[in-house]
């Protein structure tokens, strides 16, 4: 949920950078273009002006000439009237004269400046024939010049006028576009501000629901957690209860034979309670460390049942090997029992002996129990004629939908192999001995 | 040699019957046996045992561990706690009240009574070299 915000929030956050950076973009190509035009609308004025400028000049040299007939006036009359305007008007024509706005009045300025340059010509002519002053045509084609002139004048103030327009006009659209364009910019950051902090919320919500979650969860987890010692606990007390029972009972009995059947039922408790107390140590409810136990049970057995005159030492080589609890009691006992039977029967007559007990990871998982006593008698079968240990072994066994296997010689000791599927988890076995 | 007297402070009445027992075939004497922490400071200040038994989860306004500290202040005789909690928490609460063995329930004779001879030595010990 929160990776989907922050995702979501910055491919936003991109989607506005790059919108802000076109229409800035945008905004700067446009700019470039109005100052380009009104560049351009400025030139076009500062001509129009030249080119009346060109007029009057042209108009002042050729009276002048007429008064002085100094020849260097003509010149200057022909500079004006020839060169300068004939610049001005291309140069008009390259600026506007392609305009679709402008067409009309550059046509009219052009006409009315090419009429006016051959009244200029014509006077020029008629000065240069007849050099008095008193020339009616001359006269008239001063007046005629003059006219033309003012007409000329007019539309170029027209031409100039309309550029003008141009020009603010141009300034005018340029300031909204920036104005509109600051708008959009604050908007797209305002927007991408409140989605931001929408954002932001978002996730805040979802940390604290998060954060609710795993604090309910490890409430909960806490509680299930005391609950099972609670439920261990329990389980221990009345095993212990039982234990006593047993224990009191006994106290009756004065058959030995009797007596030791209650102390190996006991033995059968320690063993299931054993079990309880390594969950409740490890704090892990779901498996046991077997191997620990195994280790555990068979010091324990070996402390409690040591034949008498007979120094045994104890080997356990154990994978580590986790099981379920169901397996691991139901394992515990069977090893209960075959570590009992070899201590009781094993080494009957011997002054010392080894013990040795092997756990293998597998898979399959197996267990063996082997002593280096005195055998099992010739042409025994496990399956018939055993005593209630084995029996009980056997049963086990086959409650863990595995097999019991035993391997016996005569004076060189029994080896009991149980093996059964399990899950395990392994680490290199490491030998012990007590 | 006088044997040591033990004082069981133990609420289930089967356990006390099997301790009774367990304890005397040991070759201690029973100095007695107490169900509540409140009853329990009582008899050791009546019947001053060499050794308490004491189940850590019992009846009482205080449970074992506060009973052994107020024992251990004011009394001369050591603890050794008995109980079904094998958790390492309840192990260092009974570490702190200076507790002299630790059985895990069900035990076995064989763990009993090494814990009580165990017990019975540090104390002496203790005492040997305070004094």
């Amino acid at each position: 949920m929160i990776k989907k915000i922050v995702l979501a929030s910055f491919i936003f956050i991109m989607l506005l950078l790059g919108a802000i950076g076109w229409l800035s973009f945008r905004h700067e190509i446009n700019m470039e273009r109005a100052v380009f035009w009104v560049d351009h609308s400025g030139d076009v004025v500062t001509t129009l002006k030249a080119l009346e400028l060109d007029v009057r000049e042209a108009e002042v040299a050729l009276q002048t000439y007429l008064f002085t007939r100094d020849t260097r006036w003509r010149d200057e009359f022909r500079l004006q009237a020839f060169d300068e305007m004939n610049s001005h008007l291309a140069r008009l024509q390259e600026m506007i004269g392609d305009n679709p706005n402008q067409p009309e009045g550059f046509g009219r300025v052009e006409t009315l400046t090419r009429k006016r340059v051959s009244i200029f010509q014509e006077l020029q002519a008629s000065i240069d024939d007849d050099p008095g002053n008193n020339n009616d045509r001359r006269s008239e084609l001063m007046r005629s010049g003059a006219n033309e002139t003012e007409q000329m004048v007019s539309v170029i103030n027209t031409l100039v006028e309309r550029e003008n327009r141009a020009i603010e006009n141009r300034l005018a659209q340029r300031k909204v576009d920036g104005r509109r364009l600051k708008e959009m910019v604050l908007a797209v950051e305002g927007f991408a501000l409140a989605f931001v902090g929408g954002a932001l919320i978002l996730v805040y919500r979802a940390v604290r629901t998060r954060d609710e979650a795993e604090s309910q969860l490890k409430l909960s987890l806490n509680e299930k957690e005391m609950l099972l010692k609670e439920v261990h606990h329990r389980v221990k007390n009345n095993l212990q209860v039982v234990s006593s029972l047993l224990c009191v009972q006994s106290g009756k009995l004065k058959d030995k034979e009797a007596l030791a059947v209650f102390a190996e039922c006991r033995d059968r408790i320690h063993s299931m309670a054993r079990m309880h107390e390594l969950v409740c140590a490890r704090g892990q409810f779901a498996s046991v460390e077997f191997d620990r136990h195994l280790r555990d049970i068979a010091e324990i057995l070996l402390r409690s049942h040591m034949p008498a005159d007979c120094d045994i030492v104890l080997v356990a080589r154990c994978d580590r090997v986790d099981l379920d609890l169901d397996q691991a009691i139901t394992l515990g006992l069977i090893a209960n029992e075959l570590i009992l039977n070899a201590l009781k029967h094993g080494f009957a007559g011997r002054s010392k002996g080894t013990l040795t007990v092997e756990l293998h990871a597998g898979p399959p998982c197996e267990m063996v129990v082997r002593d280096d006593g005195i055998g099992l008698p010739s042409g025994f079968d496990p399956e018939k004629g055993i005593g209630l240990g084995l029996e009980l072994a056997l049963g086990l066994t086959r409650q863990l939908k595995g097999e019991l296997k035993t391997q016996a010689e005569a004076a060189r000791g029994t080896s009991i192999t149980v093996r059964f599927p399990t899950k395990s988890k392994t680490t290199p076995a490491t030998p012990t001995s007590l | 040699m006088k044997p040591k007297r033990i004082l069981i402070v133990e609420d289930e009445a089967m356990t006390v019957a099997a301790l009774k027992r367990e304890v005397a075939s040991f070759g201690y004497e029973i100095a007695g046996t107490a169900s509540t922490t409140f009853e329990a400071l009582h008899e050791v200040e009546a019947l001053q045992p060499d050794l308490i038994l004491m189940d850590i989860t019992i009846a009482g306004a205080i449970d074992g561990v506060t009973a052994a500290v107020a024992i251990r202040g004011n009394f001369h005789a050591p603890v050794v706690f008995l109980t079904a909690h094998a958790d390492k928490k309840t192990m260092e609460r009974a570490a702190g009240a200076g507790a002299f063995g630790y059985v895990l329930k069900p035990y076995t004779g064989a763990e009993l009574k090494a814990a009580i001879e165990t017990a019975l030595h540090k104390y002496e010990a203790e005492v040997t070299s305070r004094s």
